[in-house]
């Protein structure tokens, strides 16, 4: 078993676990813990990035000596070498005491682990420690406008100059495409494939590269970390380096890679609830009570309301189990498989299901909004509307029930 | 999705599916339905020499004291196959009542008849229509039960009846002494009965616990029962799915198999979310019975609900699926919809157990 040359005898996961806490408690600054649940003490590094506390810098900087914005990757690679096992204790030591993950981004969480499977020992080395160390900020360049639930149709056209590949189009719902330093896309570089899946390449692009321009979308809800980004004659090396491509994988074999790259993006299943991400001060069942109050019996004072959520917790609990046990299985090392659409297309409906109930509950003043519309000071309202996007992103509710028809029940097409 | 989460409730599963499934099933169903009958006789024989009557019973009184969701497991292939056995009744709620409620005297003397399957025991917990009065050598019972579940094939019952604002669980046999026992038709082919008792002696060793029922026991008991039957739904609810599944696969309509419309293939998928989950749900709540989780009561009411009003969309669903040919008789899959229109009502149906989850959760 790999372990820190701080952590000699790590053999016992209880012994490794009673370490992980005392360093955490000793080295997280005692405000960050006190700031967990605002997405405001996330740390998402890159170029642009401004701490927004001292504490927030020294806790980035003590946990990337230590390997620890990456425990499971290699060593040489910016991570602390640990095992799968080990990783997961730390970060669910982490949860337990309130304390943040150093860094949040998608290179560790997307980009990472498909550099590690599919990319060469210099595109490792190059982007890796990088990513590791919170200097390079990156993101996704998947979807287009006329390749949405039908991704494989994409059509941004990267033509062979020689020294150089050409890039050309378009891609959009690139999240927080403004403020990352380079962007990892799905892009044609054969048209005369009949299946469509082929001829798609995947290749890592500076995002300051000439030719490039961002523009963030505002949604319903109003501002939101997505953007749109145009290619207009990109001109991208063919190589940074030795054996150090700037497409990973073989040409025209990159769908394969974009698909692990989804796929390791799930992981583990989460489950949304009646009460959404915890953004909202009550719970949904006390903003019922609170908004009509109570009969002679304790029943909120409206039975068709009453009606309503008591529906609405009985699918919700429903979910749950139904994710709660496909969870264990992924921890006893389980394939799930496509049964994760099963709680992607119901967890969903029920993050949505108790927004629409909040809407109800609040009347008028749930659809009054702030008037800068700033991303992380939301109102109802604008949680409301942004809960709409939940059945769309990461594949529609309709994709999904593509998925269980044909792959869970085995229906032709 | 199996309910089983060891080696031994696997084998159980598997055994359950060979016996109930294989060697009976509907074919067997419908031949006693045919003759007018709502009770097989042999395979309740079968069951017994396997042991089923006595899984959830202590080793001490002969049973093999396995888990709730090892009982569950049974209960829910008896749903998918329709089998004519009291095993929900005898083997499952009426051991439960009496571990829970009654004198360790009373245990030795019946656990080990049920465990055997030497006795067969109806319940009838949920309304106590019957007034226990005292008689000169203890008791005596009257009033009616108009539908008893497992009412002609059992031997004996254990029935609620009440006395000046309290109530007791009482075991009274089933004979025809001051009783009159009618069987009713089900739509369903399920054994229930109408049951009137005059002045019925009961002996004061007949009440369970040989005191009142404490309110919560009560809600206990009930509780546990709705999850029986909820196990039961799922059941029925999986075996009418894999049949309309296996149906869009094989009935050519345009020219090609009707499942391959996309129509058809979402309302598809979204009763197997509505089953996965409910059956994931049922099998937490059985779970939690056993972990004695303070949440229990309320969970058996959202399992109860979401295992009813899945299993009567799906059944719901399965003759729209089949068309024409899901309106006869000779064809199964009608035989699901009238079960679960039963099931359904037994224990608490969806607005009952809706109502009491909401309550149960402080609104």
């Amino acid at each position: 078993m790999n372990t820190t040359p701080d952590m000699p005898d790590a053999s016992q996961t209880d012994n490794f676990r009673e370490e992980v806490r005392a360093w955490l408690v000793e080295n997280c600054p005692q405000k960050l813990r006190d700031l967990r649940n605002g997405s405001e003490a996330r740390c998402w590094g890159g170029k642009q990035w401004t701490f927004d506390s001292p504490e927030q810098k020294k806790w980035l900087e003590r946990c990337i000596e230590r390997g620890w914005t990456a425990p499971s990757w290699p060593k040489e690679y910016g991570g602390a070498g640990l095992s799968a096992e080990q990783s997961a204790i730390i970060k669910s030591e982490m949860d337990n005491l309130n304390i943040p993950r150093p860094l949040y981004s998608y290179g560790l969480t997307m980009l990472g682990p498909t550099l590690l499977k599919y990319g060469t020992p210099a595109q490792k080395a190059m982007h890796l420690p990088a990513i590791a160390k919170g200097e390079i900020r990156w993101c996704q360049g998947y979807s287009e406008p006329n390749a949405g639930s039908d991704l494989a149709s994409l059509s941004m056209k990267c033509e062979d100059k020689g020294d150089h590949w050409l890039l050309n189009g378009q891609k959009i719902w690139t999240s927080t495409a403004d403020k990352s330093d380079w962007i990892f896309a799905m892009v044609r570089t054969d048209n005369s494939q009949e299946k469509k899946q082929m001829g798609i390449s995947f290749i890592l692009v500076d995002i300051n590269t000439p030719g490039i321009h961002v523009r963030p979308i505002d949604l319903i809800s109003g501002k939101s970390p997505f953007c749109e980004t145009f290619f207009t004659d990109v001109k991208v090396p063919k190589s940074y380096g030795p054996d150090n491509s700037s497409i990973v994988g073989e040409i025209n074999n990159g769908w394969r890679i974009g698909m692990y790259l989804l796929s390791h993006e799930r992981g583990s299943l989460g489950a949304y609830t009646l009460d959404g991400r915890g953004h909202e001060p009550l719970s949904l069942i006390d903003m019922a009570i609170e908004e009509y109050g109570r009969n002679s019996e304790g029943q909120i004072d409206n039975p068709i309301l009453r009606e309503k959520l008591a529906s609405a917790q009985i699918d919700e609990a429903a979910c749950t189990a139904l994710a709660e046990h496909l969870n264990t299985q992924i921890n006893e090392g389980m394939e799930i498989g496509a049964k994760s659409s099963l709680v992607k297309y119901s967890s969903t409906q029920t993050i949505k299901k108790g927004y629409e109930l909040r809407m109800e509950i609040a009347g008028l003043s749930g659809t009054v909004q702030n008037g800068n519309q700033d991303l992380n000071d939301t109102t109802l309202a604008q949680n409301w509307l942004y809960s709409r996007a939940y059945t769309i992103l990461g594949g529609t509710s309709e994709i999904q029930l593509n998925i269980i028809s044909k792959r869970l029940l085995g229906l032709p097409t | 999705m199996s309910f089983a989460t060891s080696e031994e409730e696997l084998m159980l599963e598997e055994a359950a599916i060979g016996f109930l499934t294989e060697d009976y099933g509907l074919p067997a169903f419908r031949k006693l339905r045919d003759n007018q009958e709502t009770f097989s006789a042999e395979m309740w024989q079968g069951i017994s020499e396997m042991g089923w009557p006595g899984i959830i019973i202590d080793e001490e009184f002969g049973g093999s004291n396995m888990s709730t969701l090892a009982a569950c497991t049974i209960v829910k292939i008896v749903g998918q196959s329709l089998s004519s056995i009291p095993f929900l009744s005898s083997s499952v709620i009426a051991p439960k009542i009496i571990e829970i409620t009654a004198s360790e005297k009373q245990k030795s003397a019946w656990l080990p008849l049920l465990a055997q399957g030497d006795t067969r025991t109806a319940t009838s917990l949920e309304a106590s229509t019957l007034i226990l009065t005292e008689a000169s050598d203890g008791y005596s019972v009257s009033g009616t039960i108009k539908h008893l579940v497992d009412g002609m094939s059992s031997d004996h019952i254990l029935a609620l009846a009440s006395k000046n604002g309290d109530e007791f669980l009482c075991r009274i046999p089933l004979s025809d002494d001051g009783m009159e026992r009618t069987a009713l038709t089900s739509i369903d082919g399920r054994d229930i009965a109408k049951v009137k008792f005059s002045e019925v002696k009961v002996a004061t060793d007949d009440i369970l616990g040989e005191k009142p029922l404490a309110e919560d026991v009560k809600h206990q008991l009930l509780a546990f029962g709705a999850l029986v039957y909820a196990a039961e739904l799922v059941g029925m609810a999986r075996a009418a799915f894999e049949m309309t599944l296996a149906y869009l696969k094989e009935r050519k309509q345009f020219g090609q198999v009707i499942g391959s419309f996309q129509a058809l293939q979402h309302r598809t998928s979204l009763l197997f979310i509505d089953l996965s989950q409910a059956e994931a749900l049922v099998a937490k709540t059985a779970k939690m019975f056993d972990e004695a989780d303070p949440q229990f009561l309320r969970f058996a009411s959202l399992a109860k609900a979401k295992a009813g009003k899945t299993a009567q969309a799906i059944a719901n669903e399965s003759i729209q699926m089949h068309g024409g040919i899901g309106m006869t008789d000779e064809y199964d899959i009608g035989l699901y919809l009238k079960r679960v229109a039963v099931s359904e009502q037994i224990f608490g149906d969806y607005n009952f157990h809706a109502n009491n989850a909401a309550r149960l959760a402080g609104y």
